[in-house]
């Protein structure tokens, strides 16, 4: 199985072991050989000699969610024939685009095409849950195009502001 | 005593609420917009009733809805919780009107001491110390110019009806004042309905310490001591603690008198919270009042033994104070962390969806004041506070550990949440040392992201490897999976005679 966090591809190779409680992995060629008792669907203790690690674990469609030590970690599913489909819908943190990764209200627009921005200028101001942020440029670049404007709704993901990058 | 209450909130505060009402054996009613059909709140009261469209302004905050609501379902008085209508005195005063208890002030002092202009004219006049600034509100950026200069950079925009840190900017230089006014009195009509903002002059590093007041109808006020606030991100408060490690004996007994005061000119009446900004030299100067129940109230209720909701209750229904102020001690300390729905990792956005996997932490003197459940979707109308988890302890250094330790074991799977920061503080030294000032966020965590070694995304990559496997009865099991003799047993017949 693959799974993406952060960009990075994670592929787990499972090799059950019946019975026995043992299970033996890969995870991008490093093998694993541990104890784990599944508690619930949600839970999973690791034992080894000195350390019994409690994990949580939670799935949606395309995501697993991983909570150990009390860090989250949630990992894009790659089924077969599909590349990694959430963050491509998503496109949030590209280079050449600001999206808001919640629905809010466009509040104010704050630059406009063929303005020249640079790294982290705030561009426009996008209010969610009663909050006002400032959606800041992801890149040095000017502004191809603008595709919202001030008091428009604008969903997850969507494209507000594209830019064209340069060096 | 009422025999029925209405809470005009949702999330945790108005299951706050319901459990006081259930202990006292009032009915509860819940009220709930479109999107809050599977809300906690609702689950939890004796009945529900539905007042509007998601958009607050359609429903929380729709006063005829909400006195519909009291009228259709004949409840005696109404609870406002925190935000929303709270404090707004026009609800208030329809609510007396109408023959309804409002639980809190009446609508003559909330205006008061809501008008935070007004309310600096009247504690002015009798000696309380103020910080300083503009003595009107303004919608003008020309004039809010003027009064910066006056009182000199670097200046604190504040909305006039607000609270909870919305639209409150500082403003370091004559460059940045028309834009930062302008994006102020924008989101104080978003949030409040009204553009009004005032300047005030900035106090560098102090700390914000409030004092929990009660008094009831006829004159009597008690204070319930302090709880210092300071630890918050742009302007929220998200951690809060009691007592404040700031404050001395002679400097709590100076702010809790001066607290009393403040609920004597202004006539106020049942719960409130008195703020204080405190300097390094243990200057306090007096803020606002805050004229409701406030988020953090639980700190308070863990150190002085005090159910505060009780209490607003009882002088609602017109008790004379029955705690005399020598009577009270602190006990302890206690710490709540505010769980948010935000994301650390992109600049603490607001984060909406569904809740996968929760478990609540729990343990000796730990307190989970929860909104939310396994299989909730958060909406993204609302503030998004979650929960509240408070610790209690005999000493702070315990009540840390306690903490630190509960938001370790705090999986909350599904959306974001700010956990993982609230554990980094709690963990920090300068929190340890209570070096807590309200810059302690942009000075001890700035730009923090939380950090991932590789061998714990792996061993996250093999858990989530293993929950996505299809389990197959027997395969990789463990214990936990083995039969149960239940499932073994057979065709039994618990006292079957006839064989």
């Amino acid at each position: 199985m693959d799974l993406v966090f952060d960009g990075k591809t994670y592929s787990v190779e499972l090799e059950p072991q019946a019975v026995s409680g043992e299970i033996k992995a890969k995870v991008n060629e490093e093998s694993f050989s541990q104890s784990v008792i599944r508690i619930s669907d949600n839970t999973i203790l690791f034992l080894s000699s000195d350390k019994i690690q409690k994990t949580y674990v939670a799935s949606d469609n395309g995501k697993v969610i991983a909570h150990i030590d009390g860090k989250v970690v949630a990992f894009d599913k790659v089924i077969e024939g599909q590349k990694s489909f959430s963050r491509e819908a998503l496109e949030y943190g590209s280079k050449d685009q600001v999206s808001t990764p919640m629905p809010g209200k466009v509040v104010k627009i704050l630059v406009k095409e063929g303005d020249h921005v640079t790294l982290k200028q705030p561009l426009v101001i996008v209010e969610s849950m009663k909050m006002e942020n400032e959606l800041k440029s992801p890149s040095n670049g000017v502004i191809k195009s603008i595709h919202f404007a001030a008091g428009d709704l604008v969903g997850t993901g969507q494209p507000i502001i594209r830019i064209e990058p340069e060096e | 005593m009422f025999t029925k209450i209405l809470i005009a909130n949702r999330g945790e505060i108005a299951i706050r609420v319901i459990k006081a009402c259930r202990e006292l054996g009032i009915k509860s009613v819940a009220v709930y917009s479109t999107v809050d059909r599977n809300a906690l709140h609702v689950q939890e009261a004796d009945e529900a009733v539905w007042i509007g469209e998601a958009p607050a302004q359609e429903s929380y905050l729709n006063i005829e809805a909400i006195i519909g609501a009291i009228k259709k379902t004949g409840a005696n008085a109404v609870h406002p919780g925190y935000g929303f209508l709270a404090e707004n005195h026009l609800f208030a005063e329809r609510c007396e009107k109408e023959g309804i208890v409002f639980i809190g002030p009446d609508s003559r002092s909330m205006k008061l001491v809501s008008d935070k202009v007004a309310s600096r004219q009247v504690t002015e006049k009798v000696g309380i110390p103020l910080i300083p600034g503009m003595k009107n509100k303004s919608t003008d950026v020309g004039e809010c110019m003027a009064a910066a200069e006056q009182i000199g950079f670097p200046v604190l925009l504040k909305a006039s009806a607000g609270g909870g840190g919305k639209g409150m900017r500082i403003i370091k230089s004559r460059d940045e004042l028309a834009s930062a006014v302008e994006a102020g009195m924008r989101e104080a009509k978003s949030a409040f309905g009204d553009p009004s903002v005032y300047l005030e002059k900035y106090i560098e590093q102090p700390r914000h310490v409030e004092f929990q007041v009660l008094a009831d109808k006829y004159g009597n006020a008690i204070h319930v001591f302090e709880r210092e606030c300071s630890i918050q991100r742009r302007h929220q408060k998200i951690v809060e603690e009691s007592p404040s490690p700031a404050l001395n004996e002679d400097l709590r007994r100076r702010m809790g008198e001066t607290a009393l005061k403040v609920v004597e000119v202004s006539g106020y009446s049942n719960a409130g919270t008195v703020e204080f900004l405190v300097d390094k030299k243990g200057h306090f100067y007096f803020l606002e009042v805050n004229a409701r129940l406030q988020v953090e109230h639980p700190v308070t209720e863990l150190v002085t033994g005090i159910d505060l909701v009780h209490a607003q209750f009882r002088i609602a229904a017109g008790e004379k104070l029955w705690i005399k102020q020598d009577d009270l001690k602190q006990r302890g300390h206690a710490i709540e962390c505010r769980i948010y729905a935000e994301d650390p990792e992109n600049g603490f956005l607001p984060s909406a969806g569904n809740i996968l996997f929760m478990k609540e932490p729990t343990g000796p003197g730990i307190r989970h004041d929860c909104g939310i459940y396994s299989g909730y979707e958060v909406p993204v109308y609302y503030d998004p506070i979650l929960s509240k988890l408070i610790a209690w302890a005999p000493t702070r250094e315990h009540a840390i550990k306690r903490m630190a330790a509960a938001l370790l074991d705090f999986p909350l799977l599904g959306i974001k949440t700010n956990i993982e920061f609230l554990r980094e503080i709690m963990t920090h030294p300068e929190f340890a040392n209570g070096n807590t000032f309200t810059d302690f966020i942009p000075r001890n965590l700035p730009d923090w992201t939380p950090a991932r070694s590789e061998e714990l995304l792996s061993q996250a990559a093999l858990a989530a490897a293993i929950a996505s496997d299809k389990p197959k009865r027997g395969a990789f099991a463990g214990k936990a999976e083995l039969l149960s003799p239940w499932e073994t047993l057979g065709d039994w017949h618990i006292g079957s005679g006839k064989g």
